[in-house]
């Protein structure tokens, strides 16, 4: 044997020495870190990066600047349950079978054979945990490994946020060659069942129980900025002061989250997916198909060794997506096979590659059926970068609302006015649809 | 056309303008189109139109 042979023998008994010594583990540790954090009814109005001068969101302002906001992402519809089946399905309403609500008499559930997201990310490794509210069933459809515990909760344990942040510390700081998943749903901003002394919503803010009003919040009513499809009268203006409390609060929480994360060392490999189910809880946004109900905020934080991080500055996509894409999305980013005839929507990742591209997505659909089990209104919208279209499917019916909205102090503020306009839409027309609305939009590229 | 707000494009229902029918038609197909290829029980409906 020559020495060039020898070396070579050498060269690849080294290289063989150094591909064995990789553990097993590590084809895991190339995979990052997940969080999906899911705000109730967080409209992109109430959101510093999508423009509100007046409203506090330093945390998320700052997961913007160091991700990708989304100006064109799109709910598939404007319910909570309905909407948060379809991020963790991938799959539109009338293919999952989550047509409304979850909970008690409304009794809506997921099809049996779907296999969810966090049963996918399960099975190829992923440790997943569930924090906050759930509102989707059944269990065993949407199985995660760890439900984590929400230490000094509220009555309803519905209200400490930044207690579900808190709450996952375990998860982040343990130490496991396993990524993790983390599904964390905040109950705020939603509305809550208690209000202030001025008869408003209080937004599962602190009980108004010595007549402060909004004295006892960070905003007051003339800070606030109203948007245009609701009327801009005082009830508005102060709902708007509770609702964007409790949006400090969903900040808030994004901004423990970061902390554990950077404190864990696990920042840089952590992927975070910021996104709201539906619109605000207001009429007009929550529970129709209009743009304030489906076009939301998305916040996307790739792990650190993505390309538009390390090598792009830009931090703004017009690209359009929908909350079907979400599951594939977050699959492609786990590096786990699955085939595209498993979901209604497809990978975004290509847009987290190259965010000022245009990547193929021209058109959205989403829908409504239900909403609470009394809110029989089916609709279907498509809606692509130039126009929409809503076929209002019942437009012989009176709309219905949700309890919650009807008895809004905006709604009935604006009914004791006697408003000709809701907004910028006439009270008949917003009760009384047509069977077709059409709209016209500016071109996005 | 500019967007001042993102809610401006259908303040106004296009539906009915004489100019929007062919793209109307359009968006109806392609709706019909998708419901048909993911099987939404609703798509049958259009027949009641």
């Amino acid at each position: 044997m020559n020495k060039t042979n020898i070396r070579g023998c050498q060269l690849l008994f080294f290289w063989l020495t150094f591909i064995l010594s990789i553990p097993l583990g590590s084809a895991n540790a190339k995979q990052p870190n997940i969080v999906l954090m899911v705000a109730d009814d967080h409209g992109r109005e109430a959101f510093g990066a999508y423009g509100n001068n007046s409203i506090r969101t330093p945390h998320l302002d700052q997961l913007a600047k160091e991700g990708i906001l989304f100006n064109h992402a799109y709910g598939t519809s404007a319910s909570c349950s309905a909407s948060r089946s379809v991020l963790l399905t991938g799959l539109q309403n009338h293919a999952n079978g989550q047509y409304g609500h979850e909970h008690s008499y409304h009794h809506f559930a997921t099809f049996d054979h779907v296999k969810s997201l966090p049963v996918r990310l399960s099975q190829a490794g992923y440790r997943t945990a569930q924090v906050g509210k759930f509102h989707i069933g059944p269990r065993a459809t949407y199985k995660f490994d760890q439900y984590l515990k929400v230490v000094g909760q509220s009555a309803d344990g519905s209200r400490n946020s930044v207690g579900m942040a808190k709450a996952a510390e375990p998860l982040i700081f343990a130490k496991s060659d396993e990524p993790f998943f983390l599904y964390l749903a905040t109950n705020d901003p939603h509305r809550d069942h208690a209000k202030n002394s001025l008869g408003d919503n209080t937004f599962g803010n602190k009980p108004d129980d010595k007549g402060l009003a909004l004295e006892r919040l960070d905003y007051q009513a003339e800070d606030v900025e109203v948007p245009d499809y609701l009327p801009d009268i005082p009830e508005t203006r102060r709902e708007l002061a509770e609702y964007y409390q409790s949006v400090s609060r969903v900040d808030d929480t994004m901004g423990e989250l970061v902390r554990l994360l950077k404190a864990a060392g696990q920042y840089d490999n952590t992927v975070i997916i910021y996104l709201s189910d539906n619109g605000t809880a207001m009429p007009g946004a929550k529970t129709t198909v209009y743009e304030p109900g489906i076009r939301l905020p998305l916040v996307v934080k790739t792990a650190k060794a993505h390309k538009a991080v390390t090598e792009q500055k830009i931090n703004k996509t017009q690209a359009m997506v929908s909350w079907v894409d979400i599951t594939p999305t977050i699959l492609e980013l786990a590096q786990v096979p699955f085939k595209k005839s498993d979901f209604n929507g497809t990978s975004f990742v290509p847009v987290l590659n190259e965010p000022n591209k245009n990547h193929g997505r021209d058109v959205i659909y989403a829908s409504h059926t239900f909403h609470e089990i009394t809110m029989y209104y089916p609709m279907r919208v498509v809606r692509n970068r130039d126009f929409k279209l809503i076929w209002n499917i019942a437009h012989g019916l009176q709309y219905p609302f949700a309890s919650d909205l009807q008895i809004a102090s905006t709604w009935q503020g604006a009914i004791e006015r006697k408003l000709v306009n809701f907004g910028k839409r006439n009270f008949k027309d917003y009760l009384f649809r047509p069977v077709r609305h059409a709209g016209r939009f500016a071109k996005l590229w | 056309m500019r967007e001042d707000s993102p809610n401006y494009g259908e303040h106004i229902n296009l539906a009915d303008h004489p100019d929007f029918q062919t793209i109307k038609n359009r968006l109806m197909a392609q709706l019909q189109s998708y419901q048909t290829e993911t099987k939404d029980p609703w798509v049958y409906k259009w027949h009641y139109q």
